[in-house]
């Protein structure tokens, strides 16, 4: 697949600019999403990654437009060309119904449980005034896409009847029924089983490359968002940190949260390099005035904290930090709790 | 081919022998209940202080007489046996002797009451469904609405039935004239006009309740993640909430509607009280003092029967509702 | 890093203050009638302008005045004196009923889920049966035995709501149960009464005082209903649920404040109840 950036100049299939987003809780505004920027084009797949309450799922509601009562965004979210949050509520539903579809996390709280497969299935294309047979048909063909074999029993089931593979196997075929033109997967393989992990994941890829749709994958794994999609943002704290292609975002990260999370990678070779990124995460409500990883970063500055830096390109990265260029290549973590320490020292002295 | 046949029959029979073995076990079970909650009775009953054969024995009685009575009365013989003496007769509708109307059976005295307070319980239980539903919906589904039904309901929770009858009646009858302020009337109309009333009296409080748990499911529905599937799927919101908000809810719905019903019975002898109806209620308060005690039994029996059968039905009704329980391993 | 650290994170003491700066006016009033209600009871005879018993034909159902502020009732007895009065029994009995039942409720409870087996399941069972009576029925049989009075209600109430309050306690006691600092107070060799009432009890409470607290308000109302039917509290007490009862002629004949008077009193005082009982259950909820 086509792994460049999208060229200048044409309109990628999704872009989001400098998004905010307020959620209400307990009645009071609070601050999720500081500034996310990306772009997705036609037939590409970017991936997500961040810790949890980094707002990357958070983003992925903005796209869907899924957000509770009370919600504010600010910022541009484009599909297509089109605001997204600007849209009536025709177009919503029809972006939502033909241009978009979403594969969630756990499919056994995201399918009804009191309607049998079969209907949830064909409930969307039903509701676009296709006949009954040709939508259960459709249906079983796509079932069996996915790789389920008995495809007209398990249409008669209900999802507690089946298992958690299987239920997002069925997700993924009602993803791909009304085919969209973008597709959303937020940590499909979280919720299952390890054995059956990988097995959907090759399926959700294969199926995706097939038809050539724009994937935004979410996860917190760094490794497996390399091997599906073409580039990855590196999320924390409400804030896209760097953007770089995935093939070599390993050898060239420039941040040093993505070096860190890197670092941090649990390796089956060498044991004794499980590392932690000290302190504990902050939420995007909760970061200063600086840069959201001040607080846990072993290269900050006075002016880290000061002044939030903006994405911006660096080699052919984006990455929102001031000390980019400075540290490019001379970010090393080591197992020993005080190494970060001292290379603070050091870098400062420079 | 026979191997799949064999193994889809055997699966079927399977499933099958488990339903019918789910059934009869919950049949078992409330058979069960209603023995020893009728027993229970029976025996609270026989142990009240004073002997029925004195009442009835008149002035300075023989203990021949007493003896003869307590032989004519059953008395003689033990509880238990006397126990399921009377749980023979029921089969047959022989619920006893009134000790007080001496030629009257306790049947001849249910009789004619048994319509007017089913009319009202059936007429409360209609009252609480519609009203109960199309208030919590209300709540449920507009957002605005939700304060506003959340402080009413909280309110007409507090109101029981002996409360509201004065208020209604000082307001609907007395005040505007609309209605009797008491009695049950006779024939349908007739009735339904005088037990307007009445029905809204015991239906105020359930009304409240089933329009609370009607609210917070739906909210809580609406709330789930597979609604936003469904909605992320592009469904109109109408469609969204019919198939999967109110769908959903309706299973913890019907628990509460159900359990309302199952008691209404109970309560609607505080409301018959209150408006000077002659019902099954009545007849029981009456019966209490006047130390009638067959008369009592067969009541509180009827009320006891008549909650055992509602929760089962309420059941049943789950199994429809949510086939989670319909199949072995499901949730329970 | 804590020395670099330039925005310190709070979180706790804001949020609490914020909390009592916007507190939630239904909760004050609530509490404020419930203490109004408490004290009249406790204080009726310094509050009250008349003897609750002291009847006056020459007075008798007269309408609201300077001199009777609810008017008077048939036999010429000041009805805002019987309603000051009524207070107390209203409110003593659904308070016995709510500590005995309480206590039984959440006994068994976290007894059955300490034994569990047997214990357990016939205790279910039972439960079972008993949600087949409701609390009248209960009533019923329970002035059979008692004849009426205050005792009869107490014990039937009581019974009716101890299968209540156990379901409750019960399924919160049995999480706890698992939890696995339990396992480890029995490893180290804590006895099984000190953990039911030193950790597995503390840490129903919350939930326990709500449940409480809700069912004074049903039990104000049951025993309301017991009272107005005749079966319980008799005349000439000074009882709402009863006055609602003893007002019901002079209701008929066009003067209604006896009957409204106790009736509003039951509606309020259930209604602070219940929001108290609200706010105590969501609380337990977030401590959970």
């Amino acid at each position: 697949m086509n792994s460049r950036p999208n060229p200048p100049g044409a309109d990628p299939l999704v872009r989001v600019s400098h998004l905010r987003l307020d959620i209400p809780v307990r009645g009071e505004p609070r601050r999720v999403l500081h500034d996310v920027s990306f772009e997705v084009g036609a037939g590409v797949a970017l991936g997500l990654v961040g810790e949890s309450g980094s707002g990357k799922s958070m983003t992925t509601r903005v796209l869907m437009r899924l957000l509770p009562h009370g919600a504010a965004t600010d910022g541009d979210v484009l599909f297509d060309g089109t605001p997204v949050t600007g849209m009536d509520r025709r177009a919503l539903r029809r972006y939502r119904s033909s241009e978009v579809a979403m594969v969630y996390q756990d499919p056994r709280a995201a399918i009804n449980p009191v309607y049998t497969v079969g209907a949830f299935l064909t409930e969307a294309l039903r509701e676009q005034k296709v006949s009954r047979k040709e939508a259960e048909e459709r249906a079983v063909a796509l079932l069996r896409e996915v790789g389920i074999t008995d495809a007209p029993r398990r249409m008669r089931q209900y999802p507690h009847q089946l298992s958690g593979g299987l239920l997002q196997r069925v997700m993924i075929a009602s993803a791909m029924l009304t085919k969209p033109r973008l597709l959303i997967a937020d940590e499909p393989t979280t919720a299952l089983d390890v054995t059956t992990q990988e097995e959907v994941m090759a399926i959700l890829d294969e199926q995706r490359r097939e038809r050539g749709l724009a994937l935004v994958f979410i996860t917190h794994d760094l490794d497996l968002a390399a091997a599906v999609t073409d580039r990855i943002a590196v999320m924390y704290a409400g804030t896209v940190l760097e953007t770089a292609a995935s093939a070599n975002l390993h050898e060239t990260a420039l941040h040093p949260y993505t070096v860190g999370l890197l670092a941090s990678r649990p390796s089956t070779v060498d044991v004794k390099r499980l590392w932690a990124i000290p302190g504990r995460p902050v939420s995007a409500f909760e970061a200063g005035p600086g840069c959201v990883f001040t607080e846990r970063c072993p290269f900050a500055q006075d002016r880290c904290r000061a002044e939030r830096p903006a994405l911006r390109t660096v080699d052919d990265h984006q990455v929102a930090c001031h000390r980019a260029e400075e540290l490019r290549g001379r970010i090393t973590y080591e197992a020993d709790g005080h190494a970060d320490h001292q290379h603070d020292e050091q870098t400062e002295s420079v | 081919m026979t191997l799949t046949l064999h193994s889809a029959v055997s699966r079927f029979s399977g499933r099958t022998l488990w339903r019918i073995r789910a059934i009869v076990r919950r049949l078992a079970g409330a058979v069960l209940t209603v023995v020893v909650a009728t027993f229970a009775v029976y025996a609270a009953l026989a142990a009240a202080p004073g002997d029925p054969a004195l009442a009835l024995a008149g002035r300075n009685p023989t203990p021949e007489r007493i003896a003869q009575l307590h032989q004519e009365l059953g008395l003689d013989r033990p509880l238990v046996v006397r126990y399921f003496d009377w749980l023979s007769g029921l089969p047959r509708g022989d619920l006893g002797q009134s000790i007080v109307y001496r030629n009257s059976s306790v049947a001849d005295l249910l009789g004619p009451r048994f319509g007017t307070t089913v009319f009202l319980v059936v007429y409360a239980a209609v009252l609480i469904l519609l009203l109960g539903l199309l208030l919590g919906v209300l709540g449920g589904a507009f957002r605005r609405l939700n304060g506003p039904m959340a402080a009413l309901t909280s309110v007409a929770l507090a109101i029981p039935g002996f409360v509201a009858a004065p208020i209604l009646v000082s307001a609907l009858a007395l005040g505007l004239g609309w209605f009797p302020a008491v009695g049950a009337g006779s024939g349908f109309t007739d009735q339904l006009w005088h037990l307007t009333l009445p029905a809204l009296a015991l239906a105020i409080g359930w009304c409240a309740w089933l329009a609370q748990i009607t609210r917070t499911s739906l909210r809580a529905e609406k709330a789930s993640e597979h609604v936003g599937t469904a909605t992320g799927r592009g469904l109109p919101p109408v469609t969204v909430f019919r198939r999967h908000v109110l769908r959903n809810a309706a299973i913890p719905i019907s628990t509460v509607y159900g359990l309302t019903v199952a008691g209404l019975l109970a309560g609607a002898a505080v409301v018959e009280q209150a408006f000077g109806i002659d019902g099954l209620g009545t007849l029981m308060l009456r019966s209490v003092s006047a130390k009638d005690y067959n008369v009592v039994l067969a009541v509180a029996s009827l009320i006891i029967i008549a909650f055992v059968v509602t929760t089962q039905l309420v059941d049943a009704l789950h199994t429809v509702l949510d086939p989670r329980l319909r199949t072995k391993g499901g949730r329970k | 890093m804590t020395a670099v650290t330039s925005t310190p994170v709070t979180a706790s003491p804001p949020s609490r203050l914020r909390r009592w700066r916007k507190a939630d006016p239904v909760l004050i009033l609530s509490v404020l009638w419930c203490a109004l209600a408490i004290l009249v009871a406790v204080a009726a005879p310094l509050l009250a302008p008349y003897d609750p018993s002291q009847t006056d034909i020459l007075a008798a159902a007269q309408g609201l005045s300077a001199q009777h502020w609810f008017g008077t009732d048939e036999v010429g007895r000041d009805i805002f004196t019987r309603v000051l009065y009524g207070a107390r029994l209203s409110l003593l009995g659904p308070v016995l009923v709510v500590v005995i039942a309480t206590a039984a409720g959440t006994a068994l409870a976290i007894a059955a889920v300490w034994f569990g087996g047997w214990f357990d399941r016939l205790l279910t069972r039972v439960l079972d049966i008993a949600f087949a009576f409701p609390p009248l029925l209960l009533a019923v049989l329970s002035v059979v035995l008692f004849g009426p009075g205050l005792t009869a209600p107490v014990v039937a109430l009581a019974v009716a709501y101890t299968p209540y309050i156990a379901r409750v306690v019960r399924s919160a006691a049995l999480r706890e149960r698992h939890l696995p600092y339990i396992e480890s107070c029995t490893l180290a060799g804590l006895s099984g009464p000190r953990i039911c009432v030193r950790h597995i009890l503390p840490n129903v409470l919350p939930l326990v005082r709500a449940q409480a607290v809700t069912s004074l308000g049903s039990s104000l109302l049951d025993l309301g209903a017991i009272s107005f039917v005749g079966l319980g509290i008799q005349p000439p007490s000074a009882e709402w649920g009863l006055m609602v009862a003893d007002g019901r002629t002079a209701l008929l004949n066009g003067s209604p404040q006896e009957s409204l008077a106790a009736g509003f009193m039951i509606i309020i005082t259930v209604v602070a109840f219940n929001m108290l009982g609200e706010r105590l259950a969501e609380r337990a909820e977030v401590r959970a």
